[in-house]
């Protein structure tokens, strides 16, 4: 069925396709209108779910936790503030291997305070152990919080997922979204019923551990890391046979035909890229889009072998390490670091706090990108897109 | 029934097996394995940091029998909120789900969640089992560590006074809040015995002396925490739906000093000081406060 | 043995199978069963579930004991010494 569905919709409507059993949250601006739907669906008897009305961030994942160990299909959402509440939880959930959903609905972090968009919140939980996947319109919400739970639950994984999509951008817009029929997201996603807390086989969970088995656990959970690459990739292309959408699986190359350029972008910036590439490529410009869909695990190997035919990229990041510059760009100059020829790669940091990102934007970088192809080289540091200078005391 | 034939009628099995870590003489492990009597084996424990989420389990050996999740510190009632909700949707009942925290756990770092399930009334047994300071840390104090105790954080003495927690989740509203000892082991399972009847939010508070940070020989342990009842400063009673019962009152009550001056914790108190004491003791006549 | 996925302990109890606690202690209970009247305070105040109560027979479990002395602090008919092992 067609609705009309703003990204917080567009997920409640996932969670009760999905059939989530337990949903321990706490309201948190930009994400609270998912509560309110999914509450309402239970309200009307259209979902059979527990909904606990948390006391905190911190206390909803706990809660999801706990559930999930009990072998319930668990789901909660947070974004900014309340998602570096959960830092440690994070850590926790992934290290006991509970395949948990969440939903960040992307806010910026205080100070100062912020209620708009960048990836800031969900990329400084990069290390905590969960996947990371990045959505350009509410379809790809509805239909990545759909295949998150596949992801999660596979034997294979066993790890937590965040299903990431920008606050107001997507979060407030609403947006035409096929709503598919449960019968066939029942066929897509099994019943989840794997309970290591239970009175018939009495477990200790998270015994303290010493020096003689850390270390194996935190190589296991790497190792699960690294292989839910392959489950992201066949998840994606069983949604897209079974729906008839296709998200690129880890990564998505658009237009790559003869591109001398890439551009890399993450979220809802891959949507106006495409606006961007289409303009350039009319006008005879040879740049390509990288779309990069799942920060953990990170695609290295698929974004090598997509940028071997190019000749320069220019990432754009909605998030800032500080001192270092965008998290996409580092990991992209990463995975080409074992790369015979040096390619120049561009960083450019934009949107912040919500600042829009234009299809003018994505243009001058286009051109940028397309100039350092000739150059070959390119100046140190991050370029920041639309940066006020005489708000930072430097001269234009 | 006496209390040789109640003690007879409880059960033998040990439900935290023999060989855990706990240390020599301490009133938390004491309070785990009479709670276990009263609790059985069809029952989850969510245990936060604190030295009982370590005593019973080390890389893949346990001394638990039942169902254990160590869960963070400041969380476990909020754990147990979604254990609860996840064996309710699945169908799963008659399972006794308790939060057993230390102080820190239910007073200090603990409070949020712990306050939260409370107002939500969620169904879990919370046990604060309170050794009265940070004990896998040193010994550090905390918001339910007495005035006057010297801790090695607070070397003089602490300067304010024990953080009343039954009295705050009382306010909450929840249906059974008791106090209990380790010295009165019929008291505490007959309380847990009540709880575990009961739906919605219970909660309990046990003393559990710790010999080494309150300062006193680890064959003291229950000695230490009967003259606590007796001297009137830890009451047993319990509220139940607001109905408030003393479930044991000393025949005769033991000096405050008794108490005190048989802890090294105390020892620089000056007699004015622990006069001070007895005199809000008999105010308080006793009464469960 | 490969590790569980999710980190925990799996056989219930095994921390009492040969305990690392066996030789934490410098003292341990003996029983003079001619004073000992089955009153079970030993039982109930024991930390280290290191009393064994039979059907008529109090014992102690040494590898668990790691001699405290509360037993025979509190026993009633001081029917409990503790002795250096």
């Amino acid at each position: 069925m067609r609705m009309l569905l703003s990204g917080n919709e567009a997920t409640a409507h996932a969670a009760r396709l999905a059939r989530i059993e337990v949903f321990p949250v706490y309201p948190i601006t930009p994400q609270a209108p998912m509560i309110n739907s999914i509450v309402g669906f239970i309200d009307r008897g259209e979902l059979k779910c527990a909904h606990k009305r948390m006391e905190s961030d911190h206390s909803a994942l706990a809660g999801a936790a706990g559930a999930s160990l009990v072998g319930a299909r668990a789901f909660t959402a947070s974004n900014s503030q309340g998602l570096a509440l959960m830092h440690e939880l994070l850590f926790y959930t992934a290290g006991l291997r509970l395949p948990v959903v969440m939903a960040i609905i992307n806010r910026a972090l205080s100070a100062p305070h912020c209620r708009f968009p960048d990836h800031s919140d969900a990329i400084a939980q990069e290390a905590t152990g969960w996947l990371q996947l990045y959505c350009e319109n509410n379809q790809e919400v509805l239909d990545t919080v759909l295949q998150a739970f596949r992801i999660a639950e596979d034997e294979r994984v066993l790890l937590p997922v965040m299903v990431n999509f920008e606050g107001y951008i997507l979060g407030h817009t609403k947006e035409v979204v096929e709503v598919p029929e449960q019968e066939a997201v029942d066929a897509f996603l099994p019943a989840y019923s794997r309970a290591v807390v239970d009175v018939e086989h009495p477990a200790a969970i998270n015994t303290a551990t010493n020096g003689e088995i850390y270390m194996e656990y935190k190589y296991l959970q790497h190792r699960a890391m690294q292989g839910s690459l392959t489950v992201v990739k066949e998840v994606n292309a069983e949604f897209a046979e079974r729906f008839g959408r296709d998200w690129g699986g880890a990564v998505e190359l658009y237009r790559g035909e003869d591109a001398r350029a890439l551009l890399v972008a993450m979220g809802s910036a891959v949507s106006t890229a495409r606006i961007a590439v289409d303009e350039m490529r009319a006008a005879g410009q040879p740049v390509g889009l990288l779309k990069v869909r799942s920060f953990r695990p990170f695609p290295a190997d698929e974004i090598r072998s997509v940028a071997a035919g190019v000749r320069a990229l220019a990432v754009i990041d909605r998030d800032i390490i500080y001192g270092v510059g965008g998290a996409l760009h580092r990991e992209v100059q990463w995975a080409l670091a074992g790369d015979a020829v040096h390619k120049p790669v561009l960083s450019y940091i934009a949107g912040m706090g919500g600042r829009d990102i234009s299809v003018a934007d994505v243009k001058a970088i286009g051109q940028d990108v397309l100039a350092a192809t000739e150059k070959g080289s390119v100046p140190m540091g991050a370029h920041w897109v639309g940066l006020k200078a005489d708000l930072v005391g430097e001269a234009k | 029934m006496g209390e040789r034939e109640e003690l007879y009628r409880l059960p033998r099995e040990e439900l935290l097996s023999g060989g855990h870590q706990g240390i020599s003489g301490y009133g938390g492990t004491i309070a785990v394995r009479q709670a276990l009597k009263a609790l059985g084996p069809n029952t989850v424990i969510v245990v936060p940091a604190s030295a009982v989420a370590t005593v019973g389990g080390l890389n893949t050996s346990t001394a638990w029998r039942i169902p254990f999740v160590h869960s963070l510190f400041e969380c476990a009632p909020a754990m147990a909120t979604g254990i609860r909700a996840a064996l309710e949707i699945k169908g799963k009942t008659g399972v006794t789900l308790v939060s057993f925290a230390g102080d820190a756990g239910s007073a200090d770092i603990g409070f949020q969640s712990l306050s939260g399930a409370a107002e939500r009334d969620e169904d879990i047994i919370h046990v604060c089992y309170d050794d009265e300071a940070y004990l896998n840390t040193g010994g550090q104090a905390g918001g339910t560590t007495p005035a006057g105790a010297q801790t090695v954080n607070t070397p003089q003495g602490k300067p304010t006074g024990k953080k009343d927690l039954l009295s705050i989740i009382e306010a909450h509203g929840a249906g059974y809040v008791a106090s209990a000892s380790i010295a009165f082991p019929l008291d505490f399972i007959a309380k847990l015995r009540k709880a575990k009847e009961r739906k919605g939010f219970r909660y309990l508070h046990i003393l559990t002396p710790n010999p080494a940070t309150w300062g006193f020989a680890a064959d003291q342990t229950i000695h230490i925490a009967r003259l606590a009842v007796d001297c009137g400063l830890w009451p047993l009673f319990e509220v139940e739906d607001g109905g408030r019962r003393v479930t044991y009152a000393p025949v005769r009550r033991v000096p405050v000093a008794d108490y005190i001056r048989a802890q090294g914790r105390f020892r620089h108190l000056t007699g004015d000081q622990i006069a001070a004491m007895q005199a809000q003791v008999d105010a308080s006549a006793g009464g469960g406060r | 043995m490969k590790l569980p996925t999710t980190p925990g302990a799996y056989q219930p109890g095994n921390m009492g199978v040969n305990p690392r606690t066996a030789g934490w202690k410098s003292k341990a209970p003996v029983l003079d069963a001619g004073k000992c009247d089955q009153c079970l305070k030993c039982w109930i105040y024991c930390p280290d579930a290191a009393v064994e109560v039979t059907a008529d027979k109090v014992r102690f479990i040494l590898d668990y004991c790691k001699g405290c002395g509360i037993c025979a602090v509190e026993c009633p008919t001081a029917a409990i010494s503790m002795a250096g092992v």
